[in-house]
């Protein structure tokens, strides 16, 4: 009986050193910004002012559209078929956010974003 | 020399382990970067705006049906560029004499769509990916419920519009949204 209690005063002693010990770890994780939903955003505020639908098939106009300081950024719009107007990034690590626009036909809007 | 008391403290080391990395699994909840829930917000947004859109394009250029699944599958495709899943189940109305209503059904599997319309009831069996329609006498101004995927909705349409509904349910990982238009 002694014994069982010995245990029983030592799985508290440990849970109370664990306790401390998780306590002691920091928990925040520190995440790396995904700028997608910048060009989200982007490509949302061209749609309400109606710039998106307007110059869809004209890129460079598109890119004088949007203003995104501090990173570099490129347009493209591809149909259902695959045939795309505009540039794709010569970089890495490179955040890609679409729209899908329907004008006569269906196409997407890639914004690419890269530091 | 009596070694009694150092089990005991092996012990209590090995149960507290035990206790905390089960209450670890339990409460802590998967990570889910907010970026990744606004892309869905987004993309979500952006099909709510653009499917009547398509459905008008289609009917300008008389490819209604055609265009809204074209439309439907490119999205799919799009969001699976972004890890989104995309399941979708629409319908559109014409009137001529009685009431036309297609159904498309892009959810995860077949559904038995029912469309009731005044009491008025009909069952459509729709496979995954295909559509089917039904014919329904409506008054000029109804009400039509349609019952699918433990989902009801009741619409107040007009027989003389072309009208269009859309649901929409986006996943990734293990977030869910759902959203509707109507048109």
């Amino acid at each position: 009986m002694k014994g069982f209690v010995r245990m029983i005063e030592s799985i508290f002693a440990g849970l109370l050193l664990m306790s401390f010990i998780i306590f002691m770890v920091p928990s925040e994780l520190v995440v790396k910004p995904d700028l997608s939903y910048k060009g989200y955003e982007m490509l949302e505020k061209l749609e309400r002012k109606g710039v998106l639908r307007a110059y869809l098939f004209n890129t460079t106009k598109l890119m004088e559209e949007i203003d995104i300081p501090g990173y570099s950024y490129s347009v493209s719009v591809c149909d259902t078929r695959g045939n795309c107007i505009g540039n794709l990034p010569n970089a890495t690590n490179i955040w890609v956010s679409s729209r899908i626009v329907s004008k006569n036909d269906i196409y997407v809007v890639r914004l690419y974003i890269w530091e | 020399m009596g070694m009694k008391g150092q089990y005991f403290i092996v012990a209590s080391i090995i149960f507290s382990s035990i206790f905390f990395s089960t209450m670890l699994l339990v409460v802590t909840p998967e990570f889910i970067p907010e970026s990744e829930h606004r892309e869905l917000v987004y993309f979500m947004e952006n099909l709510l705006q653009e499917y009547p859109y398509a459905f008008d394009d289609g009917i300008n250029n008389s490819k209604e049906l055609g265009y809204l699944k074209n439309f439907t599958l490119f999205a799919r495709q799009i969001g699976a560029e972004h890890n989104i899943e995309l399941h979708a189940l629409w319908f559109f109305t014409k009137y001529n004499n009685s009431l036309n209503i297609t159904i498309g059904n892009f959810l995860n599997e077949s559904e038995d769509v029912q469309i009731n319309i005044s009491g008025n009831v009909k069952e459509v069996h729709i496979e995954k990916d295909s559509v089917n329609s039904t014919s329904l006498v409506v008054p000029e101004v109804f009400n039509l419920t349609i019952i699918f995927y433990n989902t009801q909705e009741t619409l107040l349409l007009d027989r003389y519009k072309f009208n269009f509904y859309s649901y929409i349910e986006l996943r990734k990982k293990r977030v869910i949204m759902e959203g509707d238009v109507l048109a």
